[in-house]
């Protein structure tokens, strides 16, 4: 009988161990991720135009040299948050990622511009009167990273792309 | 008391057993699967539930690990190739030829990356080979190729991806704004870039 509950309580473990550590490795991640923006000096709720992606330059696995990036760091736990972005010529997408690292928004930026209202469950927003171009709402709940690809290959359109960080809202 | 202490060592062996097969299979520790294996091409391979909120626990732990921030299939599809056509690995020390045509895509690229899911440690500024690159190097979208190589080629014409300290590395294909074509069926829809291995240095054929 003793082994038997060993076994059991061995099964039972490495069962609980595995699906616990399987869920929080996303969550865990992107939390690095925040705070390693946060540390170097990405500010909350504002879009930063990243340099052109080069083996020195990059801040997270697998970049594209080939497209600009602009990132923001939102947090929907106080408020509604509004990300939009500015037209592109050329491929661009505007993309939301959450928590857990889930794309849970994308709009194409190729000659049109985008925006998207973020909030959390307990605080459904009337959005109707503060979009630039489009009507969408996600909910989302915490922190999360707003993405900007922008077409870029040259260090002209990367300058060009960069500057349109200004016109970029997040917050 | 002797039970407690064995059921003790039970409890302790089963986490720590099922806390490193969760991270083996969430592809944290080495030769742990790799991302995107669900679709296969030509050694070509990708998983469509890539920055899904349907994907499931594994597939998005590999994400956070090997592509954070990847999109949705909708907005673009990632291709691994970790091996030439005649399925060796793709290694600095070799030179390779890899050409292609025209993708069910709005706009395509080929990075390359090194064991560790980054851009290789090199100063020679040639990272990939895109669209707008063999739109403007090639009389016809249909057909284009380049070199892979880890010092810059003899022929200066030749368009070229450096592996200098890349190590093991891997190509990784991007398709923008795939075609619903692509999406339904891609084994039919997509013909992948070919990766020919063309010399070795000596010593490491």
């Amino acid at each position: 009988m003793r082994w038997v509950i060993a076994t059991l309580v061995f099964a039972a473990s490495a069962f609980g161990a595995h699906y616990f550590t399987i869920r929080v490795v996303p969550g865990f991640i992107m939390n690095k991720v925040q705070s390693t923006f946060e540390a170097q000096g990405l500010p909350l709720n504002h879009f930063v135009a990243s340099p052109r992606q080069t083996p020195e330059t990059q801040r997270v696995v697998r970049p594209s040299p080939d497209l600009s990036y602009a990132v923001c760091r939102f947090d929907v736990s106080d408020g509604p948050v509004v990300i939009s972005a500015p037209a592109w010529d050329g491929y661009g997408s505007l993309s939301i990622f959450d928590g857990q690292t889930n794309n849970v928004f994308v709009a194409s930026l190729d000659g049109q511009a985008a925006s998207v209202v973020l909030h959390n469950a307990t605080m459904p927003v009337d959005y109707s009167g503060d979009m630039t171009s489009s009507n969408s709402a996600v909910q989302i709940e915490g922190a999360g990273i707003a993405l900007i690809r922008r077409l870029a290959p040259t260090d002209e359109a990367h300058q060009t792309s960069a500057d349109l960080v200004r016109e970029a809202r997040c917050g | 008391m002797k039970s407690i202490l064995i059921w003790a060592l039970s409890a302790v062996l089963g986490i720590v057993l099922g806390g490193l097969s969760a991270l083996w299979m969430g592809g944290m520790l080495p030769g742990s699967p790799r991302l995107g294996n669900a679709i296969d091409i030509d050694g070509w391979i990708s998983d469509w539930s890539i920055g899904s909120v349907n994907a499931d626990p594994y597939v998005r732990a590999r994400v956070a690990k090997n592509g954070l921030m990847g999109l949705t299939k909708e907005e673009a599809v990632y291709f691994m190739k970790y091996t030439d056509d005649a399925g060796e690995p793709l290694r600095e020390a070799c030179t390779y030829r890899v050409s292609g045509g025209a993708f069910p895509a709005d706009w395509w690229s080929v990075t390359l990356y090194d064991s560790d899911n980054r851009l290789p440690m090199n100063k020679d500024g040639k990272l990939s080979i895109d669209q707008t690159q063999t739109d403007f190097m090639f009389e016809s979208p249909d057909e284009w190729w380049f070199e892979v190589t880890p010092t810059e080629p003899n022929d200066f014409m030749m368009p070229w991806v450096s592996s200098q300290n890349a190590g093991n590395f891997d190509l990784t294909l991007r398709l923008y704004r795939p075609s619903d074509a692509l999406l339904a069926t891609p084994e039919t829809a997509l013909t992948p870039p070919k990766v020919e291995r063309l010399s070795c240095q000596e010593g490491d054929a």
